[in-house]
């Protein structure tokens, strides 16, 4: 039971931005076929970007902040992300907050891609849901027939896409934070500021190494 | 980590036996605390979440947890670092495959109880290929041939059955679970041909050195994905509990998509959290 769950995190590592150009479905609508094209040209970026294993660590998270702030809704997510108590935070802490939640993420992303030992990745189909995209991928070549699932969730404004959440194996990395953070906030006797300072201490602790 | 506890208590009974003690008092200890955790019923935005993390014992479940790190940590992990360190990746590969196709009869019972007559049929196969051609499993070459593998277990069956999974619940080594899964656990092992033939002919051993082997296979599987979330979390406990509940629901599911995931909105959308609500998403789940 645990056992399968937890192979799917180290997936998003690759999966995140290691994704290969693969046969495009017919996709129906714009949106899907907007979604789809994204997350297409962000692979391509990715792989000329992020897997070379002679560029230094500062570069990597350079260059993956650049991929995340293009592609992703970065305040969207955030904000999704610490839930209910985003109305009770007070001006100085949203802003705050996102600060370390973008560094955070990039800080955590960014370094496994280092990693990178070729795995193919292709995009197999796009589906509608709710009034998002979902544009389904798999990647491949971890092991003996190993395929793990990869969907990106994607939604449109004025024609601009953009990624609201990373779903690997059916575990939702929007959905997983959302859950952590809240937790963090409860422990901390309902406070932003609690959450703040954890997500400055591990940034401060990853910076490190 | 399913039944490592077996296979410590097989060599070291008394030990066992003291932690049970230890685990006792945490009980007591944990439950107490528990109670005082409900959120107020006049706060209807803290009960939602409440009900919705699922996780009513938490303080309990947690002094669990940091049991079963202190477990990993003097034991379990030393044990797969040591069998890391021995033993190549195919070798270890080919553990893991043998492990799997020994656990072929649980997966096709459950298969059929869940009446998925395709899938039961592609175990099947999968174990005449592996037993035979993978040379008792060690390789797969079953999935080579378009059968890829797939889990099931009677945690899965009884959720198929509707059976409502309960509180989550952290059990001592074996890890996050929550009744139905506990109750699944027990069964996949009562079911389990190769077990019956183990005590029927007094080879006990095989069912102990099976677990034993089977928990560090497992460890070994999750060895770099905890220490990445360990890493990069900032309360692992929490991380590890949605990281279950969400997987455990896609096992079920059998990987289809759910029809209304939670999600961000988009900031220039119409629908934004803030605007929705996370109550609304609170209670889609």
């Amino acid at each position: 039971m645990f056992k399968r769950g937890f192979p799917s995190v180290v997936a998003v590592v690759f999966a995140v931005f290691v994704l290969w150009p693969g046969q495009s479905s017919a996709a129906g609508g714009d949106l899907s076929a907007g979604a789809q094209k994204l997350i297409q040209s962000m692979a391509d970026e990715a792989i000329d970007s992020l897997i070379d294993k002679n560029i230094s660590a500062e570069q990597r998270e350079k260059e993956f902040r650049r991929l995340f702030r293009t592609n992703f809704d970065v305040d969207a997510i955030g904000k999704w992300v610490l839930g209910r108590y985003w109305r009770t935070a007070t001006e100085t802490e949203r802003r705050e907050y996102l600060a370390q939640f973008e560094e955070f993420v990039v800080k955590t992303y960014a370094k496994r891609f280092r990693d990178y030992s070729g795995e193919v990745f292709s995009i197999t189909n796009t589906s509608m849901v709710d009034d998002s995209a979902l544009v389904h991928s798999e990647l491949t070549g971890h092991g003996e027939g190993q395929i793990v699932r990869v969907d990106w969730r994607v939604a449109s404004a004025d024609s601009t896409y953009k990624i609201i959440d990373v779903i690997v194996e059916g575990v939702s990395m929007s959905q997983t934070q959302r859950s952590e953070f809240s937790s963090v906030i409860r422990r901390n006797g309902g406070k932003v500021t609690g959450l703040i300072d954890a997500l400055r201490k591990k940034n401060a602790i990853l910076n490190g190494r | 980590m399913d039944g490592l506890s077996k296979g410590l208590k097989a060599k070291k009974p008394i030990q066992i036996k003291s932690i049970f003690k230890r685990i006792a008092v945490l009980m007591v200890v944990a439950f107490m605390a528990a109670c005082a955790s409900a959120p107020p019923a006049d706060d209807p935005e803290s009960v939602a979440e409440f009900k919705q993390i699922n996780d009513p014992i938490e303080p309990f479940n947690r002094a669990i947890f940091g049991f079963n790190q202190g477990v990993d940590k003097a034991v379990i992990k030393p044990i797969t670092g040591v069998y890391r360190t021995i033993a190549p990746d195919p070798v270890r590969r080919g553990v893991h495959n043998f492990l799997g196709n020994l656990r072929a009869p649980v997966i096709l019972f459950n298969d059929i109880m869940q009446g998925e007559m395709e899938r039961a049929g592609t175990t099947i196969m999968r174990f005449l290929i592996n037993s035979t051609v993978g040379i008792l499993g060690f390789r797969d070459q079953a999935a080579e041939w378009g059968y890829a593998p797939h889990r099931e277990d009677f945690g899965q069956t009884l959720a198929v059955w509707s059976v409502p999974e309960g509180p989550y619940v952290m059990l001592p080594v074996l890890g996050p679970s929550n009744p139905r899964d506990a109750v699944g656990i027990v069964v996949d092992f009562l079911i389990d041909p190769l077990n019956w033939w183990a005590s029927n002919t007094d080879r006990e051993y095989i069912t102990y050195t099976r677990t034993a082997v089977s928990g560090i296979d497992t460890r070994d599987q999750l060895w770099d994905v905890l220490e990445d979330l360990e890493r990069s979390s900032i309360d692992y406990y929490a991380a590890i509990r949605s990281l279950y509940r969400q997987r455990r629901a896609d096992e079920i599911r059998n990987g289809a998509t759910p029809g209304e995931p939670p999600a961000p909105g988009f900031t220039g959308s119409v629908k934004t959290a803030a605007q929705t609500g996370p109550l609304t998403d609170l209670s889609a789940r």
